[in-house]
């Protein structure tokens, strides 16, 4: 289940984001975590690999059809403006991070405003006969 | 429940980290934006390479086929010249669309949209001297011509096709790095395109710094510094030739400009940084049958411009019915403007001829009038509003007179009324100079070259010329001033004197210098004086004299000449300067000390051959020596005004033949100073300069030492202590190359100096009948960092190659062309 949850991420993040501006991806784990809401932790983790494995995925993809070219003059400015040694690699790395971050957050956001636990926990409680709606 | 309000607040956080993630801080561009692969800089890789394969354009007419070569030159070929260009609009714009674009904003004053407040008074300048005025004066001219017309709207038709379809996050990088969008291109922006030009090859005026000059150091010194036919003066029309008509000017002769009033006043040029680079130039060269292998001609073009990332230059070739051509243009400009067709070929060197005259402006009481003649003309005034990134519109009254703009005023520079100074540029006269490209374009023979130039008027030109038939010939074109004494248009002169009629007459296009097949069988042009004192009009510019003497002393002794004679030509390092005056600047020096540095640096000048090689030690020390002595020697060109360094030829000059010149005392000494005692204080603060640049640094640990000795024994390398660097037009360091592998120098044949140099080295050999046209650039085709060609060219540039170029007979014959590849 929590891998489905990661693969329908990075699908929505790639379709919305064909249409909607970069943040889309916040949108689309938003969404799921609205509709999969689950525990917390679940959901942060879900975003975070969902997002950061199609962010490190397409860029890693556009950057090794590029050669690197472009990312090695992007490392070489953010080098000469933070004074500091930045290589492609680390560009990677803080573009997956912060996508991951951005889904983690939005994944989680949107599980714990649906609050009604995770499906599979209610699915089971009303099975039982333990389910109570919360009507506050 | 508390969950919800905690999923609202972590919720509340993402969109507020988004929307900071969006926004541009300072000039860090939006983070969250610029870093998503799908639509930051990762996407900017899309599509960039288009080498080896061939595409098709729907144009309004019909299809237009480009297939680009193995370098990435694109060889259109179209149904008619209405598809043509709007196809090379589209191709320009795919290659290099925002290079076109950031010229314009810089062209137009409008840097203070992408940049913010830093801009304004460049924007300020820039909308102040007219450019956006005289392109739309021209653009009425160009709108008047219906093949001037058809081609800047086709062209501007083309380039928006690739604009609305181009996805916008696949944008070059540029873009979101400054946080922009592509906007429409216009016919006024191909316009403005030609009087940016303009601005780059003329806006280096010298009137005030003149003005100056004469007020402070008297006529007899000022002539001497500034003369208007250097030593040993070899012209680009051979000294002596004789000029069959007499100068137009019926106006009677004016007061010299030495006695005219405010002759206490000195000015100070509050925006000189603004100024053009005096030193952008050119060589230009062709050798008729009798002195090549082949016994046809071969001509040479070698424009000296600033050396950008993209580069200034792009290369194309053009076909459609009753056209087929080769050469460069520049992103933005329809056509092409140095090259090569099956019958001609043709290049240009700047003309140096000064097109701009500035006067001093006598308001009445309440400034709202001018001086004119004997009244008071009221001012038009010119509203100008600059939109500032991250700030609020500025706007501005610009005083306009009948002549131009009150560029320096109280709001621009200048507090002390006496010295407001407005400003007549030749550029602002109507012009259709477009057509003098198209003609050429098209030209058959010498009688086409020669209609073509006339209708071009500004920046002025050297067009040299070789056909299949071996002709050669050279004329300088432009619209060029009617001035006929001396000094004439070189001085401030006050406003009320100007004789508007006088001002805007212009020398006859067949009076302009021009010379076809001369007995010499050869033309070249280097941006030295056209003609020599028998020429029917005064000619006042800005003048070079040591590459064009280089040049016509090769040319003269050459015979059985193949192209790659002139290759060695193009990159000719010869110091000429250095050769004619370090001689005597050794025998000058006496009593130098007895220190390492001392004695390297006359041990290494006394053996060097006078070539500026990128990995000789000699030029380093030689162009600094040169540099103190004109420190020494014009101290009296203080900072309290303008002045204007005299030309390195005149000082060298100056120098060897007259030492005890008046300027060559020191001024804060009791005694009399000579050469002699000039020369020897230089050679004492350069050898303080290279012992301190060599010194190892004390404070280093060991290991870091030892590279920093290493770096340091370099440093008097002439390539690093030249440092030529090709910068990025916006001036980002990790888009630029530096430490180019490169010699030669200012007043060498192979120009590279630190910032600007050779920008497109062109060979067109008539060998084989057809023409086969060799070339290359600092740079390369694509205009996007993100492709190889972005730098492909420079290292073949560097070390004096190039590529042979393919001139294809139709699109059947280049496809071919790919697919062998």
């Amino acid at each position: 289940m929590f891998l489905v949850k990661v693969i329908i991420i990075a699908v929505l993040s790639f379709i919305l984001t064909l249409f909607l501006p970069w943040y889309g991806v916040a949108i689309a784990a938003f969404i799921v975590g609205l509709v999969f809401s689950n525990k917390p932790g679940n959901n942060f983790l879900a975003g975070f690999f969902g997002v950061g494995l199609f962010w490190l995925a397409y860029a890693l993809f556009l950057d090794i059809q590029n050669q690197h070219i472009l990312s090695s003059k992007i490392a070489n400015l953010f080098s000469d403006n933070l004074g500091t040694d930045i290589t492609s690699g680390v560009l990677i790395m803080v573009t997956t991070f912060l996508g991951a971050l951005l889904g983690a957050l939005s994944c989680m956001a949107g599980a714990m405003i649906m609050d009604d636990g995770s499906r599979m926990r209610r699915k089971r409680a009303i099975k039982s006969g333990n389910y109570k709606l919360n009507l506050n | 429940m508390a969950k919800k309000l905690i999923g609202i607040l972590v919720a509340i956080i993402v969109i507020v980290l988004i929307y900071f993630l969006n926004k541009p801080l300072g000039s860090t561009p939006a983070l969250g934006m610029f870093l998503s692969p799908t639509h930051g800089f990762w996407k900017s890789t899309a599509n960039v390479e288009t080498r080896n394969q061939s595409i098709e354009i729907k144009c309004a007419k019909g299809n237009a086929t480009v297939v680009y070569d193995e370098i990435g030159v694109p060889h259109i070929f179209a149904d008619n010249e209405e598809d043509l260009m709007y196809a090379q609009g589209y191709v320009e714009a795919k290659d290099r669309l925002w290079q076109m674009e950031f010229q314009m904003y810089a062209a137009a004053g409008r840097l203070t949209e992408l940049v913010g407040e830093k801009a304004l008074p460049l924007d300020r300048f820039s909308r102040r001297i007219g450019l956006v005025r005289a392109a739309k004066t021209s653009l009425e001219e160009v709108n008047k011509n219906p093949i001037s017309k058809m081609i800047v709207e086709s062209f501007t038709a083309g380039v928006n096709a690739y604009i609305h379809q181009l996805k916008k996050s696949e944008i070059p990088v540029e873009y979101k790095l400054i946080g922009y969008t592509p906007e429409d291109w216009t016919p006024l922006k191909g316009v403005l395109l030609m009087k940016y030009m303009a601005k780059d090859l003329t806006y280096y005026d010298v009137d005030v710094e003149n003005t100056n000059a004469l007020r402070k150091f008297g006529e007899e010194a000022y002539k001497k510094m500034y003369p208007d036919f250097p030593f040993g003066l070899d012209p680009i029309i051979p000294k002596g030739t004789k000029w069959n008509f007499k100068s137009v000017d019926s106006f009677s002769a004016k007061t010299s400009a030495s006695n005219n009033n405010n002759q206490a006043v000195l000015y100070k040029n509050p925006y000189k940084q603004f100024y053009s680079n005096p030193n952008y130039g050119s060589n230009n060269w062709c050798i008729n049958g009798s002195k090549t292998a082949s016994g046809k001609p071969i001509l040479c073009g070698d424009p000296h411009l600033g050396l950008n990332l993209p580069s200034i230059w792009y290369e194309v070739q053009l076909s459609c019915p009753g056209l087929n051509v080769y050469g460069v243009t520049i992103p933005g400009a329809p056509g092409v403007i140095i090259g090569h067709n099956d019958s001609i070929a043709w290049s240009v060197t700047n003309s140096e001829r000064d097109v701009i005259n500035n006067y001093s402006v006598e308001y009445d009481a309440k400034k709202t009038s001018y001086k004119l003649g004997n009244e008071f003309v009221p001012f038009e005034y010119d509203e100008e509003v600059y939109k500032i990134k991250d700030g609020k519109d500025f706007k501005e009254k610009i005083k306009m007179t009948k002549i131009g703009a009150v560029v320096y005023d109280e709001n621009f520079g200048e507090q002390d009324d006496k010295k407001h100074l407005a400003t007549y540029w030749r550029a602002e006269e109507p012009s259709n100079d477009l057509l003098t490209f198209y003609y050429l374009n098209k030209a058959k023979n010498h009688q086409d070259y020669l209609n073509a130039l006339n209708y071009y008027a500004c920046p002025g030109q050297n067009f040299i010329y070789a056909d299949a038939s071996n002709n050669i010939a050279i004329r300088q074109q432009g619209n060029f001033m009617l001035r006929t004494n001396y000094g004439d248009g070189s001085f401030v002169e006050p406003l009320a004197n100007v004789d508007i009629s006088k001002l805007k007459a212009h020398i006859p296009n067949e009076q302009n210098p021009y010379i076809l097949n001369p007995a010499r069988n050869f033309c070249a042009s280097a941006n030295q004086n056209p003609v020599d004192e028998n020429y029917p009009y005064y000619t006042n510019g800005h003048y070079e004299n040591y590459r064009n003497r280089v040049i016509n002393d090769v040319l003269t002794n050459a015979t059985n000449y193949t192209w790659k004679d002139m290759a060695k030509l193009h990159n000719n390092n010869l110091s000429l300067m250095a050769k004619e005056s370090l001689p005597t600047i050794l025998s000058y020096l006496n009593n130098t000390g007895d220190d390492a540095m001392s004695k390297k640096i006359i041990s290494t000048l006394k053996s060097w051959n006078y070539y500026a090689d990128a990995n000789s030690e000699a030029p380093t020390l030689f162009y600094k020596l040169g540099e103190e002595i004109q420190k020494v020697t014009y101290d009296e060109m203080d900072n309290k005004a303008s002045y204007r360094i005299p030309e390195s030829y005149n000082t060298a000059n100056l120098l060897v033949n007259d030492p005890k010149f008046i300027l060559f005392d020191i001024q804060n000494t009791d005694t009399v100073e000579t050469a002699k005692e000039v020369v020897n204080i230089a050679f004492k603060n350069t050898v303080a300069f290279f012992t301190e640049l060599t010194k190892p640094s004390t404070r280093m640990k060991q290991s870091a030492n030892e590279a920093e000795t290493a770096a340091k024994k370099d440093a008097l390398v002439w390539q690093h202590y030249k440092n030529t660097t090709i910068t990025h037009l916006a001036r980002l360091k990790a888009f630029s190359v530096s430490d180019v592998n490169i010699g030669g120098y200012h007043n060498i044949v192979n120009a590279c100096s630190d910032l600007w140099g050779p920008s497109w080295r062109m060979i067109v050999d008539f060998a084989g009948g057809k023409p086969q046209c060799y070339g290359v650039y600092p740079g390369g085709q694509s205009g996007n960092p993100a492709s190889v060609g972005f730098t492909e060219f420079i290292d073949k540039w560097s070390k004096g190659e190039y590529f042979t170029l393919h001139f294809y007979a139709n699109k059947e014959e280049a496809k071919k062309g790919i697919s062998n590849k």
